[in-house]
Parts: structure tokens; sequence; C-alpha cells
């Protein structure tokens, strides 16, 4: 099928969600996510073979996390899609003026390897909820051949709502020049910006997920283990393949060497396995041009001085030992490209100024975590991150509640997945006014005389002044107004 | 950096990781042996039994069971109990086997399945039976008062290639370490031989859990302080009953494998001295020379056993207090021991605290007490007959050769250990010790388990000679060649 074929029949499909009720489209997903959940196992099974996920992490965040997010949209999208009313200013007495939140017609969604269905799930589920129609391209790598298809079979709108383009990056090409009305991409920045480019003259907005080098700020306040717990989770879950990784830790200096012991001690217990039962911590890496990216950097790093605690690779599999990495340096490629792996670099700080400059300098700005006893100063450098997202006290949380939108800044991206924004995002609004059927002529209509113009001058100072005097005037000025708009050009 | 993929991890080094680690690298298998317990030079051993244990032992030498009534001994050393057994290496009877056969549903045990397995093992030790000129007055007692009251014995065989008894050696020292090499110990035999083809040994390795994947196992531990992982297609749990039970329930299998920890046996042994007017010197020579071969004893459960040992075991075992307890000991040379070994039919069970600590449940069922009563009796008659002066019984049971908790069989819920000797729904996972043992055998099982080894090996390597009657659950798995 070619990427016409896609277009025109995602075309044909967002017509017949037309006639559909948000009401109609939400059973649905709740269908869904009843289908998801019964066949949990199988899905974690087909899931853990294409990306080499531990078990734990193909559940949780695979399946748990999508189900929470259907769960939201369910109960959220009716007030989110609502038509709206706004106010009608005065000067438009008798209106009314409403916002309709309309479908964008067809939405291409682009997706990694990384998180193969929650990523899918949750920009294809609001589409739909919204009214689109949705063609996804997933990643050529974990393609989970089918396993949608077999989710919406029986489901009428989502089955004909729903198109999978298997495929690479020819595939997302030519389906980009087939024109749908939105692109969502989640990938690294260098296909954000091709597709950004490609977009741009076909005149096609864009939603970027894109990379990251999340920083994780701890100061010397917190709680040792704890929060070292959280560090390690927050760089190896997912085998540190999520673009909200933490790749850069950044330690207060007062507590830096007995983090850095006791991240080491934690990170020797963290067992490698995939396949596993639910008893491994790490899995294996999706495909093997990451693993040797990673094993670059770190070989890298090695080389200008760094110190490096565990790594290495399995041999024969894709299984990296996590890496805990001090003495690190900004001129080392970890510190200044994603990583995209198992690897934490461990950095010292010696104020919160200096820590803030150096986290807004890397580029990215896709999430951060703040970590301290200290409330008011974790809201402080949380407001002064240039970033999309912050975890206080907790680490890569806000993905965790559905109801807050997910996005970076600058080489991160931009647009909101997820939350009433993300929603709103698959949407278009639709400004309306509503005036009833009458004789009467607006006072801005025509004909303009000097005496329109003199009396508007009353109005917009009735309208700026203060008091009852100047609301006084504005209603004078407002009635002389309607009835002099009544009256056709005098003609001698 | 390149982290090593082993194509076997094996988990112990005794009887059944040692014998399957010499055929495995034999095979030109990546083979990495992790032992909890240090290797020893044999001139190093502990020269005696209390330093022997405490180094030697899991626990410092004894671990009682719950209620006490027993004190399990298991080995902790490279070579595993086959450094601190008698080496004692018999065949198993179609008794034993029948009754394997019949729990486990595998007519793969039987004298003639296993005799294949059993050759080849022996083949690759050095067996002697233990003359009539190597005995010493201990056994000379055993034979006369079994002769006075016609009761069939013979002589022993043992696993042993130097121990050089006609030219005065007298070392004492059959159950803890050998300091001549003579003890066909897997230290002695299979593991020498194992690395010098390949084999890699890492000591002072506890392993903790394991994980098992759809690309092999990772296996987790410590050495010293160092918390440690490997990797390897496949690993082999040789870490016997309660090491193996322990790591599998460490794990967290234990809500998959139903069975695990279950049918825990031991051969429970009493040991009942006596003293004679002239010395005995029992500590001479051959500690065991003789053992009975009767076959009303097989049929009763239980059998003799002419056994000794060294003073500092002797006090732990001589009953009495102060005075009395003195006078036995300095006494030493004019004793006779015998013990009663019951074959023991009331299953045990291991659990762990929530701490992680093994628990083991294990009490003395009626049977065993009323196995252990007849040998009592007899060895008290063999005393009488043959003039002892004093009979004095231990006042504690000891617990040897632990067996069970991981049984072979064709299903879960009886059975942990599938007929190809993986763990059932873990088809990289394997069991290869004592604790495969559906029931207790009633006979010294390291020649067992060291032929169990070796069919194991046949099963992993996928080899044209299958073992007979075995019912393939996960052929495809068994035949596969890792990488």
């Amino acid at each position: 099928m070619t990427a016409t074929h896609y277009l025109d029949q995602a075309r044909t499909a967002a017509e017949g969600l037309r006639e559909s009720s948000l009401k109609e489209r939400l059973a649905e997903l709740a269908l869904l996510r009843q289908r998801i959940d019964q066949r949990r196992e199988d899905i974690a099974e087909q899931v853990m073979a294409e990306t080499g996920k531990c078990r734990t992490d193909a559940l949780v965040s695979e399946i748990m996390g999508s189900l929470d997010y259907l769960h939201w949209l369910n109960k959220a999208a009716p007030a989110v899609l609502a038509d709206e009313k706004v106010s009608t200013p005065i000067a438009l007495m008798g209106k009314a003026s409403r916002i309709w939140h309309e479908a964008l017609g067809t939405v291409l969604i682009i997706t990694p390897w990384n998180y193969p269905l929650h990523i899918a799930l949750t920009a294809i589920a609001p589409a739909f909820a919204a009214g689109n129609a949705v063609i996804l391209k997933p990643s050529e790598h974990t393609p989970l051949k089918g396993l949608l298809e077999s989710l919406v079979a029986d489901l009428p709108l989502l089955s004909s709502a729903l198109q999978i383009a298997y495929g690479d990056g020819d595939t997302a090409r030519a389906l980009i020049d087939a024109r749908p009305d939105k692109i969502c991409f989640t990938g690294s920045a260098a296909t954000g910006k091709a597709i950004l480019a490609q977009a741009a003259p076909l005149l096609i907005p864009v939603d970027l997920e894109l990379g990251g080098k999340d920083a994780m700020l701890v100061f010397d306040d917190v709680d040792l283990h704890r929060t070292s717990a959280g560090a390690l989770w927050g760089a190896f879950t997912n085998a540190g393949q999520s673009c909200t990784s933490v790749e850069a830790l950044y330690v207060q200096r007062p507590l830096y060497r007995d983090m850095v012991a006791t991240l080491a001690q934690q990170l020797d217990a963290l067992i490698v396995n995939e396949g596993d039962a639910g008893d491994a911590d790490i899995g294996a890496m999706t495909t093997d041009f990451q693993c040797d990216i990673v094993e670059a950097q770190l070989e890298d790093a090695r080389k200008k001085g760094a110190q490096i605690h565990g790594g290495g690779r399995i041999a024969g599999t894709r299984l990296l030992r996590p890496a805990l990495v001090t003495e690190v340096t900004p001129d080392m490629l970890l510190m200044q490209q994603e990583t995209f792996g198992p690897v934490l670099p461990v950095l010292a700080f010696d104020n919160e100024a200096e820590a803030i400059r150096q986290v807004n300098n890397s580029g990215f700005g896709l999430s951060a975590s703040v970590w301290s006893k200290d409330l008011d100063r974790a809201a402080r450098v949380a407001r002064a991150l240039r970033v999309g997202a912050v975890s206080i006290n907790n680490v890569m949380l806000t993905e965790g509640n559905p109801a807050l939108p997910f996005g970076g800044v600058g080489a991160s991206g931009s647009g909101r997945v997820k939350g009433a924004e993300g929603l709103r995002g698959m949407t278009r609004s639709k400004a309306v006014l509503i005036d009833k059927q009458h004789g009467k002529l607006e006072a801005n209509w025509y004909p303009y005389t000097r005496e329109k113009y003199r009396l508007f001058g009353q109005l917009i100072s009735g309208l700026s002044g203060k008091g009852l005097a100047a609301l006084l005037r504005f209603a004078r000025a407002g009635l002389q107004l309607e009835s002099h708009a009544q009256k056709p050009r005098r003609n001698p | 950096m390149k982290l090593s993929r082993y194509d076997y991890i094996i988990v112990g080094s005794g009887a059944g990781g040692g014998v399957l680690a010499f055929h495995l690298a034999r095979a030109g298998k990546r083979v990495l042996m992790l032992e909890a317990g240090q290797r020893w030079q044999p001139r190093d051993y502990p020269d005696n039994e209390l330093d022997a244990s405490a180094r030697l032992m899991w626990s410092g030498g004894v671990e009682p069971s719950q209620d006490a009534s027993l004190m399990l001994m298991r080995g902790r050393t490279l070579g595993g109990g086959t450094v601190i057994n008698q080496c004692l290496l018999d065949r198993f009877d179609d008794i034993a086997l029948d009754d394997w056969a019949a729990r486990s549903g595998l007519d793969s045990f039987s004298e003639t399945a296993m005799g294949r397995h059993y050759d080849a093992v022996e083949a690759d030790l050095s067996l002697q039976s233990i003359p009539e000129s190597d005995w010493n007055g201990n056994a000379r007692i055993y034979a006369d008062g079994f002769d006075r009251l016609g009761y069939r014995r013979a002589p022993l065989r043992r696993g042993q290639s130097r121990c050089d008894v006609a030219g005065g050696n007298d070392c004492m020292r059959c159950l803890g370490g050998c300091p001549r090499a003579s003890k066909q110990s897997t230290a002695a035999t299979f593991l020498p031989r194992a690395e010098e083809l390949g084999l890699e040994i890492i000591t002072g390795c506890h392993i903790h859990g394991v994980v098992h994947g759809s690309a092999g196992v990772t296996v987790y531990g410590q050495v010293g302080r160092e918390q440690v992982q490997f990797f390897a297609a496949r690993c082999v749990l040789a870490a016997g009953t309660l090491g193996s039970s322990r790591i599998l329930m460490n794990s967290g299998l234990g809500d998959a494998l139903p069975a695990l920890g279950k049918g825990f046996f031991c051969h429970p042994q009493f040991v009942t001295f006596a003293r004679y007017a002239e010395p005995v010197d029992a500590h001479r020579g051959s500690f065991q020379a003789l053992k009975s071969d009767d076959p009303r004893f097989r049929a009763a459960g239980f059998k003799l056993e002419n056994v000794f040992m060294g003073p500092v075991a002797a006090a732990y075992l001589l009953p009495g207090g102060a005075r009395a307890h003195q006078r036995l000991m300095r006494d030493y040379r004019h004793l006779a021991c015998i013990e009663v070994a019951v074959r023991d039919v009331t299953p045990g069970r291991l659990s762990l605290s929530r701490g992680g600590q093994l628990r083991i449940h294990k009490s003395l069922g009626a049977p065993e007490r009323k196995r252990a009563r007849e040998g009592l009796k007899i060895i008290r008659d063999i005393y009488r007959v043959t003039g002892a002066t004093e009979v004095a019984q231990a006042p504690t049971g000891i617990g040897l050769h632990l067996m069970g908790g991981c049984a072979q069989g064709l299903h879960r819920d009886s059975s942990v250990v599938n007929p190809e000797f993986a763990v059932h729904g873990m088809p990289r996972l394997h069991v290869v010790d004592g604790s495969l043992f559906p029931s207790a055998p009633g006979i010294n099982p390291s020649l067992t388990i060291m032929a169990l080894a070796h069919r194991a090996a046949e099963a992993l390597l996928g080899g044209a000679q299958a073992p007979a009657g075995i019912s393939r659950s996960v052929p495809a798995d068994a035949a596969e060649v890792s990488a």
C-alpha cells in the first residue's frame, strides 16, 4: 500500500468519525483498556522479545503506563474536548461566544523503539478520542507487528480509524509527503529536524518529542539511600533508553563522596538479564547500534580520564552492565550527547547558581529532578531550570501522572503530549460567535459617518474610563450609536 | 569492555559439580565454577576435626534442624562434601532405585539404566576395597561381632589411591581434607583434570540467587564483601541439598515450584562407643574397613558402620559430664565405635526465614527412631559378644548425606527438576546434586550423585546416548548446544 492510499483511507475514516460521538469513541477506548489488561502477560512477552526489556519494565512502563493514561483520558476527555462557552464583551451585548475543539483530520504518529507500546498508545488514544484518523509508523526495530491490530480488531470505530504503516525512514517520508494534517514524532533530534524540514514547505504542524540529557540535582540535605536508589532507577530503567533518563547527576560537594560510594554499592546489586520472570533489574539494549554508542562514549570518557565503576557488555548479548562514571569533564562525549544507555555520570557542584547554569547549558531541556529537604529551595531551582518537566524529590515521575503534559524545551523538542494540553494538541480550536436573527444593523457596519466616529470615540473613553460616570458615558454612547446605525447615510 | 558469557556456570564443586564440570570441559565448553569454600593444597588442610569443621564446613561444622534433633554437616570447600566424607563409593541397589522410579515416574532409575553412568565415573576414580591386612582393632571387633551373631558383612569399597596403611600411615584425617591426596575427592580427581581442560574456578564465592532469562542465566552473589554477578547460557546448581534449595528459594522461585524444599532427607546416624580392656587403637590405619551387608538390615532400613574419629570429634560425641567423660577420653585407645545409619523415610522440609536464612524442618519420625533402636540393639549385641566392658551411647544424632529438596521427576507438583536435569519451566537452569534424590536410599550417596552428574552431562550436551526411559519434556532445548 502506498502512502497516498494510507492517507486516502485515513481521510475517509476521519469523515466517518465525524458521525461518531465522543462517548462512542471513549467507550471503544475503554474496551481497548480492558483488552490490554486481560492480555498483559502476552503483550509483555511480545514487548520483551522485541525490545529486550526486562519484564518489570515491560509491565510497568509499557502496560501499566498505557492503562493509566487510558483511564485518565476516559475521565478527562469529555471536559477537555467539550464545547467551551467564553464570555462576550459588553460591546457585543446580546451575542454568545463558543470554542469548539475539533478534530484535525489525519494524524501521522511516528514512534521510537524504546517504549513502542506506551508512546504509540498515548498518541493514538487522544488523537482518536478527539476524532482523528491515525496512521502509526512504528520503529522498524520494534514494530510489534499485529499487536495493535489485534487489540482493536472488533472495535468498529477504532479499527477503521487506525492504520499501521510498517517500515523505516522512507515509509515515514512518503507518509509526510502525502500530507497528513499533523505529525507527532518521538525520537532523536536529528530525525526530528529532518521531519520538521520536510513538513515546513507543506505547512504541516509537527510536535517533536526529542531526546534529553536530563539532570538530577541533589543537595546535601537528602536521604542518601533513597536518593541514590532513585538516581540508579532514573538512570537505568529501561536500560537507560528513556528520553528522560537521568544522564547527569549533580551532587552538592559535601555529599558527593558518600553518594558515589552508596551508588557504587547499590549499582553492584543490580541484576542484568533479559527474558526474565520479573526478577531482573536491567534488561537488554534494543539495538546493537545503541550498544555501540554507549560503549564508544564510555571508552571516550575512559580515555579522557574518567573513572568507570561497572560497565561492560556481556559477550554475545545486548546486555550492558550499568556504569557509574566519575571524574567527568565537559569534553567527554557522554556530557555532550545523549547516551541512551545504562550510564550515570556523577558530578559535584558547589552552589545552587552554578548547578542551574550547568544544567541549563546542556542544550537539551526535557526534564530534570531536584532533591532537597528544603522545598522552597527545590521549587526555586525547579523554576530556574529550562526544561519541560521537573520532579521534586523524585525522578521521572511527571510521566507517571497522565494529567501532566510531557514535552521539552530547545533541542528536546516542542509541543506537548499527555494531559489536557496533549489532548487539545490533537484538535484545532474553532472560534464561534453566535448572534440572533433580527433587523438591526451593527454600529460598526457601514455607513461610516463623522457622527458615528465621534460616538465611537465616546464609547472607547467610556470603556477605558473608570467609575460610574465612565459607565454612563459608555452606555449613552452605545445607545446613541445603536440608534445612529439604523439610519442610512443622509442623502441631501 | 567485554564481559564473559560462559557456556555453563556450575555452583558448587562436590560430587555433582565436580564430575559435571569435568565432562562439560572435556566437551570443549567454557565453564565457570563458583564455590563458596576455599581452595586448599592437600598438605594445608586442617589437621584436627575442630579446625576442619570450622574451615571446611558450613556454619562451622554443625547446623541444627529446627527442633535440634539432628546436627547436619555439609562441606564448604573446593570439592564440597567429597572432601569431608569417607569417600565410600557404593552403587545403589534396586531397593533404592525402584523407590525412586516409583516416586519420580522415571524408569531410568534402575540398576541397569544407571550401570553405564556408574561405570563411567568409576573408571575415572581409584577405588579400593580395604583388605583385611589394613584392619585395625575396631574392624576386628566389628567383624568378630558380625560373625558370632551371624550377620553378613563385606569389605568396604573406598575412593582412595595411596593411603599406605600397610606402610604405617596413621594420619586419622579421612573425615577432613586428605593430606595425601589419596581420598578421591573431586578436589583430587575431577577438578584438576577439568582445570587442565580450561575450567575456571572462583572460590570464596557465595551465591545468593539466579535470574533465568531468555538468553541465559545471571548468577549473583558475593566474593568477600564485593557483590558479583556472572552470566552464562546455562547455570547448574550443584550446591548440595541445602545450597541448591536455598538458592532457588532465595531467587523467589518457591511459588513457581511447589515441590521446592520438600522431600528433604538425610541418613540419621547414631554412634555408640564401647570400651575394651585391651587397647583397640581404632584410630590406626583405615578408619573404616567393613560394612554391614545383611539383607535383614537393608530390609529393616538401617546399616551398621564401622567408624571412628579423632579425639576432638570423640570428645563431642562421648556422653557424660566431667569425670565420666574424662575417663572415657582417657581410654580413647580402648574405644571401639559402631554407628547405625538409618534410611530416613519421614520427609523434612526446607524453607527460608524472612531474612533469607535457611530453615531446616526435620524431625526424627517414629520409623527412624524404631530403625535406630533396632540397629542400636544389634550394636550392643556385638559389643556384648566381643567382651566390651562398657557401652556409651552418643547423645546427639548426626544427619549426614543431605538429600532431596529439588527432587527429579516428571511433574511440577511433586518434583522440581525434569528428566533433562532442568528446573521445571526453566530450560537453562539445572540442578545436579543430591537434592535431586526423590527419597533417602539408605546407601552413601556420593557415587550416585557422580553417576547422575555423568547422566546430566549427557543430557546437557545433547549426546546421542540419552538416558533410557526418559520422556523428553523439553526436547528442543535439551538438544541445543549453547554458543
